[in-house]
Order: structure tokens, then C-alpha cells, then sequence
């Protein structure tokens, strides 16, 4: 589904490794947290998985594409809700949906069930024909969600998605992060809360300092960390980066 | 006063001060060509100072001259200024930035107000003073003309500020309960361009007909005299300076009595600029943002992958007035200019060669000119990619190649501009037609039109200046418009010299239209290729960028 090998990355003009030497591998219908402490390379490397920074070193495949060489085919495979929603001010909600709509090609009959569905979820609804600039941070997190289930993609990537979320649409996402590995596809995620984490994923991935230093499934983790919560896990491993 | 200093340094600083990525060569690169364009505009207002104001003041239109000159100054506060005092007092998005600082609003306003001031009293003097200066040397004034001058540079803003907030409050009040506000200011805007031009074209023209010799210009200040008067204050400068015994009191004494009318009805004019400012800068703070509109047609809609963009791509434009102004009055500029420029080079040729030379030659001379300015269309698509900022990761990010974004904005911007440039080509071929060169000239413009759009959306990526606080220093602040515009600006002045050179030398018309009309494809050919040439390396560009 992905396939992160060797990759690097350091910005232009910096010497620092944000990313250093990645691999990571994810399975068709599992959840994934991406966790690491603040500036430990968690965007960065979403960034670059989602081609929003170029990959230097290394290779990362999305459903069989690579993001450098065959990077349209890849970016029709993934959804991407980033931590700061890149949406579009003057748009209202609906211009924005038909926006992706049309670049991913998808019906209107399409677009109009999928939405449906999920404003009814966000209770977005009311807001849905009205313009983004009005919306609140939740607001904007919740349209980027629906934004990015639009064409239903294999692989789902959100970067901190709980933030500015109220409980009930917080528990709303959980829900559709479920359902959507339910349906044999992926999600990878990244946040700061590890109760999350612990509650929906099927694996972790704990980076420090740009580097993986601990992927695997959550119970085998707990069962070798002689049943420490995550959290304290977490700590343990990257708790002083 | 201390806390006002603090919020007025804090506000300069964060308009003018360079971004601390920019490199130092860019900052260099961009002050010289900041200087070399204000030496060339202001060595040209000189050398028509030296020459139109002695001949005036000879004829005794000297009082008629200095105000003309004052009224030029205060057109330029006046399009710069309204914009500067809407963005800052009423459509500026640090209000509620500022309301959480332990500062007075009072103080935080009066920051604001005199930021909008002083920045327009530098434009004033920059406009003002080498070319004030110039005259007194030539009319070789007494030595109060100069004091009277420098010192009241100052307050000449006063009057087109105070004229500017009269004017936007209650255009401001109208965009308050419209849902598309921000189009109103920008219609606005461009109304008061074109009035600017109109204004000028009406001083110029309706007393002489842009006849730039002794008798044209003694029917200019003829002309001039009754409208001396709607600028009162400035007459009461103007009769100061040039040492008027203008009330039978003695020229001492009414210089004195002159100056303090100027200062009392300036000072007057600052108190309706605070009390309309402190109304915009209040009404500011219960702007309504959000979208109240009515839902209507909520249904969705297909537009393909092409159209989507481009619709984004105007949305994006309009992501503030001041975007949209600098994006879409450019457009209007060029057809304006093209109407100024075809009026004034037919007339002022068609007088100096006093029919010794064949004056349909002037037709390429306004060619060249368009050519010239068409660059200043293509600002929408030249900053395209800055505009941006950081969102453009939202545009990386979908499954589209950089070639059908590039055509796509492309396109958006190219649909406005051309249009503009052909009509612009008709108008300067209306005043001498001739078809070969209506047709070859028109199909060329409207083809370097569409050239120069997509140089500047490609040279936008190259390097798109992404880090900003405010879209329009995208757009200002933005060394790829200035660079790649001036490049293009060279390039319409070798025809500009080309067609000056036809003139001078005599040169037949069939003889001149072969030439100019060989050179205009050349031209066009030269941005084709380099067109070509950096596309190819678009992809490259776009996948270098880091955000």
C-alpha cells in the first residue's frame, strides 16, 4: 500500500536530517500512527509522501506508484487531511467538494452521496453552501476530511486530525477511520495522542530526531514493554529527543 | 506615545522591511531598479519642468503651473492612497491582532492613520520635491520659494487623503452589506483609475489639445485659471511661494495670509481625514467575515479538471481587494494607457514635424509603446504561484501535472489580458489605418499578449516568493514581477527607440512598417522560444519547491 525505503531529507540550506534513512512498509486494511515528539519529521515525511516536498534520497511508493516518477497515478491513490486545512478561503464548502470533484473525476451523483453521508456525520451540513472564510479551524478540519474521502482513496493520510475537533466529531473520525480499514483500506495518521493511538491503531511508528526507532504492532509492543501503557512506552523511547 | 512609536515601527517594519530569506543580491538588484525607475520618471517631469514651466511662468501662469504640479503630487496620494487607507484602517486583518495587546485602540488607530500618512507624504515628496526644486532653479525663485516648498511637502497630502476618506466611507458602508464586498472597493478602484486618467487627459487636452508649444501652453494655463480654484489650498500655497501680493496687503504679507489659509484648511482637512478615518477603523472591528448569504443552488456541479482550476485561479486573485486590484486594474491600465498614449504622440508628432515628416510613422511609435506596457497586464499571472504561499501545497497534492496547472493559469489570465491588448492594437491603429499593419500588428500584440502572460507565470515558478504575511506582498514585494517585467520593458523599448528613429530620420512609411512590423515578429518569436525553452523545465521548478 506504501512503501517508505531509505528516505532522507534535509531542507535547503539546512544540514539537519528531518528525515533520516526511513524505511516503513503499510498493509492493505490496517491503521497506523505515525507518532514522534515536535519536530521529530512527522510532516516532513508526510509532506514528502504526499509530494509536497520533493524526495532527495530514498524512494516512497503509494499502491505501487512512485511518488517521484509516477506521481499523478500515486496522488489518485491517497486522501490527505493536513494539519493546517489547505483549503480554499473564497470557496464555499460545496465549491471546494466540486473542486476535487473535478479533479479526480468523480460524478456528482458520486460526490452528492459521499457527502451526504459525511456532513450528516460533521453536522456540517448548514454550513456546507456558505464560504470557508466564515468557517472555524473544526469546521475547516471537517470539510478537508470530507475533501479527502471524496474519491474514496486507498490509502488515507492525516496529519494530527484531532486538533480543533469537538468530541463528537472526534469520535465521528475515529468511526470512518475504522470503516475505512475495515474496507481493506489503509490509514496513517500521525499525532500527539497516544490515547488515540492506542485505542484505533493496529500498528505504531515512533520517530525521533527524523529516525524510526520503533514500528510495530501494538499489542506485541505492550507484551515485549512488559504491558506498559503507550504512553509510557512512548516516553521510554522518545521521551528525552 | 511611547506605545504608538512601538505599534507604527512594528507596522513599517512588517510592510517594508525585507523578508530574512531574501538574498542580499536580490535586495540589491531591487533597490537599483527601484532607483533607475525613479530617475528615469523624475529626469523626464524635470525636463518638462524646465521646459513647460519657463515658458509658462514667462507668459505669467507661474501661480497655474505650481498648482498643476500640486494636483499631479495629490493624484498619485489619491490612487495610492485610497487603497492604502481602505487596506490599512478598514479591510486589514491585524485588528484583532491588535485588540489583544494591552494598547489604547485610540493609539493603535493613530498608528494606523499616520502610517497611512507618512507613506503617502513620501510618495508626495518623492513625486514633488525634485521637480518643485527644478522649477524654482528656473524661474530662479527667492529663497522662501524653497523653504515654503520643502516645508509644506509635508501637508500637500492632507487635501487627496482627506478626499480619498470621503470618498471610501461611504463605498465602504455599500461593501459592508453586499456578499461579494470585496468586488465593490475593486470596482471602485478601477473607476477612480480610469477618472484619474480621465482628469489628466481633460487637463491636458481640453485647453490645447496636448499642443506642448508656447501657444499650447499658454492655452493650458489660460485653461488652468478657473480650476485653480477648486484647489484652493493649493492656489494659497502656490501664490505663497511664487511671492504674490495677491490681497493689496503687500507680496510680504500675503505670503503670510496665503500660508495660513493653506495650513488652516489642511489642518481642517487632517481633522475630516481623523474623524472618517476613526469611522472606517471602527466599522473595521464589526466587520462582518463571515458568509451570510442565502444558500442557492445547492447542488453540485461538474466542471472538469481545466475549468476548476482556472475558476480557482480567479477565486485566488480575489483572496483580498488589494490582490485583486494589483491583478485586475493592471488589465485597464493597458487600454487606458494605449488611448493616452495614441492621443498624445499623434498630437504632440503631428505638431513637431509640422508636416515636413509623414506622420503616419507615429502609429508605431504607439505600438511600441503598448508593447511596452504589456507586461503590466500580465501581473495576475506573473505572481500566480507567490500568491499562493504556503497553500500551493494544497495544489501539490493532487493528482495534476504542472503543465496543465501552468496552462491552466495561463489561460485564466491570458483570457483577460488579450482581449485588453487587442483592443488596446484597434485604438492605436483607429488614429492612422492602415490594414497590412492593422492586421499584423494586432495578431502580433495579441500573441506577445499571450507570451509575456505565460513567461510570467513560468518565471513565478521558477522561484515563487512563498513566505509572506500579506498576499500583496506577493505581489510587490515580488523581485520575479519586477525582474522578469523590466526584461520585457527593455524589450519594447528597442521598438520604442526603433520607431523614434523613423521619425527623426525620415524614413518612408512602407519602409518603417516593413521594419518595425519584422521586428515585432522577432520579438514575438524571442519570448516564444523562451517561452519554450523554460517550460521544459517547469516540472523541475515545481518539484524543487520545499514548503
Amino acid at each position: 500500500m506504501l512503501e517508505i525505503k531509505n528516505v532522507s531529507m534535509s531542507y535547503t540550506g539546512s544540514g539537519v536530517k528531518a528525515v533520516d534513512d526511513l524505511t516503513l512498509k503499510l498493509n492493505e486494511g490496517e491503521i497506523i500512527g505515525f507518532l514522534g515528539a515536535n519536530g521529530a519529521g512527522k510532516t516532513t515525511t508526510i509532506k514528502m509522501i504526499t509530494g509536497i516536498l520533493p524526495v532527495k534520497q530514498g524512494s516512497i511508493s503509494i499502491c505501487g506508484h512512485d511518488i517521484v516518477r509516477d506521481s499523478i497515478a500515486a496522488k489518485r491513490s491517497f486522501g490527505y487531511v493536513p494539519d493546517t486545512p489547505l483549503i480554499f478561503d473564497k470557496f464555499t464548502g460545496r465549491e471546494y467538494i466540486d473542486f476535487l470533484g473535478d479533479i479526480y473525476k468523480i460524478p456528482t451523483s458520486q460526490r452528492a452521496r459521499i457527502c451526504e453521508e459525511l456532513l450528516d456525520k460533521f453536522s456540517l451540513a448548514d454550513a456546507f453552501d456558505k464560504r470557508i472564510s466564515g468557517y472555524s479551524h473544526g469546521m475547516k478540519q471537517k470539510i478537508a476530511i470530507i475533501g479527502a474521502l471524496i474519491h474514496s482513496p486507498s490509502l488515507w493520510i492525516l496529519d494530527e486530525p484531532m486538533m480543533g475537533l469537538d468530541p463528537q466529531s472526534a469520535y465521528a473520525l475515529k468511526e470512518l477511520m475504522k470503516q475505512h480499514s475495515a474496507a481493506g483500506k489503509t490509514v496513517f495518521f500521525s499525532t500527539h495522542v497516544l490515547d488515540v493511538a492506542e485505542k484505533i491503531c493496529d500498528r505504531v511508528a515512533i520517530i525521533s530526531k527524523g529516525k524510526l526507532i520503533l514500528c510495530g504492532d501494538i499489542a506485541e509492543i505492550k507484551r515485549a514493554q512488559d504491558d506498559e501503557s503507550l504512553e509510557e512506552i512512548f516516553l521510554s523511547v522518545a521521551g528525552n529527543a | 506615545m511611547r506605545d504608538l512609536f512601538i505599534v507604527l515601527s512594528a507596522m513599517i517594519k512588517n510592510k517594508y522591511r525585507f523578508s530574512a530569506e531574501t538574498k542580499k543580491s536580490k535586495k540589491v538588484a531591487l533597490i537599483i531598479l527601484i532607483a533607475f525607475a525613479y530617475v528615469a520618471v523624475t529626469s523626464y517631469a524635470v525636463m518638462i519642468t524646465v521646459f513647460a514651466g519657463s515658458i509658462m511662468t514667462r507668459l505669467g501662469y507661474g501661480v497655474e503651473f505650481y498648482v498643476a504640479l500640486l494636483i499631479m503630487s495629490a493624484a498619485f496620494v489619491l490612487i495610492f492612497g485610497i487603497v492604502h487607507l481602505v487596506s490599512t484602517l478598514f479591510l486589514s486583518k491585524d485588528v484583532s491582532f491588535y485588540a489583544t495587546l494591552p494598547v489604547k485602540p485610540v493609539t493603535v488607530f493613530s498608528a494606523k492613520l499616520l502610517f497611512v500618512y507618512l507613506s503617502e507624504a513620501v510618495i508626495a515628496l518623492a513625486v514633488l520635491l525634485p521637480v518643485m526644486l527644478t522649477y524654482g532653479i528656473v524661474i530662479k525663485a527667492w529663497f522662501g520659494f524653497y523653504l515654503i516648498t520643502v516645508i509644506t511637502a509635508l501637508i500637500v497630502p492632507a487635501l487627496p487623503l482627506a478626499l480619498a476618506a470621503i470618498i471610501a466611507v461611504p463605498v465602504m458602508f455599500i461593501a459592508g452589506k453586499l456578499k461579494h464586498r470585496d468586488i465593490v472597493p475593486l470596482i471602485f478602484y478601477c473607476v477612480l483609475f480610469v477618472g484619474c486618467f480621465v482628469a489628466y487627459y481633460y487637463l491636458m487636452f481640453k485647453f490645447n489639445n496636448g499642443d506642448i508649444t508656447e501657444d499650447g501652453l499658454a492655452a493650458f494655463g489660460k485653461g488652468m485659471q478657473p480650476v485653480v480654484y477648486t484647489f484652493y489650498p493649493y492656489l494659497s500655497l502656490a501664490r505663497a511661494a511664487l511671492f504674490e501680493d495677491t490681497f493689496g496687503i503687500g507680496a510680504g504679507a500675503s505670503v503670510a495670509a496665503n500660508l495660513a489659509i493653506f495650513a488652516a484648511i489642511s489642518f481642517a482637512l487632517i481633522g475630516i481625514l481623523i474623524g472618517l478615518g476613526r469611522i472606517m477603523y471602527g466599522r473595521s472591528s464589526m466587520y462582518d467575515r463571515s458568509d451570510n448569504s442565502k444558500v442557492k443552488n445547492a447542488e453540485f456541479k461538474s466542471a472538469g479538471e481545466s475549468k476548476s482550476l482556472i475558476k480557482r485561479e480567479y477565486s485566488m486573485a480575489f483572496h483580498t481587494t488589494s490582490t485583486a486590484f494589483q491583478c485586475f486594474s493592471v488589465l485597464l491600465l493597458v487600454v487606458v494607457m494605449s488611448v493616452m498614449m495614441s492621443i498624445m504622440l499623434r498630437s504632440t508628432l503631428g505638431k513637431v514635424s509640422e508636416g515636413q515628416l509623414d506622420d503616419r510613422i507615429s502609429i508605431f511609435m504607439i505600438l511600441g509603446t503598448i508593447c511596452m506596457i504589456l507586461p503590466s497586464a500580465s501581473n495576475g499571472a506573473a505572481t500566480s504561484f507567490s500568491r499562493e504561499g504556503y497553500g500551493l501545497a494544497a495544489l501539490k497534492i493532487l493528482p495534476i501535472d504542472i503543465k496543465t496547472i501552468l496552462k491552466a493559469k495561463i489561460i485564466a489570465w491570458s483570457a483577460l489580458a488579450v482581449p485588453c491588448a487587442v483592443i488596446s492594437a484597434v485604438i492605436a491603429n483607429s488614429f492612422v489605418f492602415d490594414a497590412t499593419t492593422f492586421i499584423l500588428s494586432t495578431f502580433a500584440i495579441a500573441g506577445l499578449c499571450a507570451a509575456f502572460t505565460a513567461f510570467g507565470a513560468i518565471w513565478d515558478l521558477r522561484a515563487p516568493k512563498l513566505k509572506w504575511n500579506d498576499p500583496k506582498e506577493a505581489i510587490k514585494q515580488n523581485t520575479n514581477v519586477t525582474i522578469g517585467q523590466i526584461i520585457l520593458i527593455l524589450s519594447g523599448l528597442v521598438l520604442i527607440i526603433s520607431s523614434t528613429l523613423f521619425t527623426v530620420l525620415g524614413v518612408p512609411f512602407d519602409t518603417a512598417k516593413s521594419v518595425f512590423l519584422s521586428l515585432l515578429y522577432v520579438y514575438l518569436i524571442i519570448i516564444i522560444v523562451i517561452d519554450i525553452i523554460i517550460c521544459k523545465k517547469a516540472e523541475y521548478y515545481y518539484s524543487r519547491i520545499e514548503l
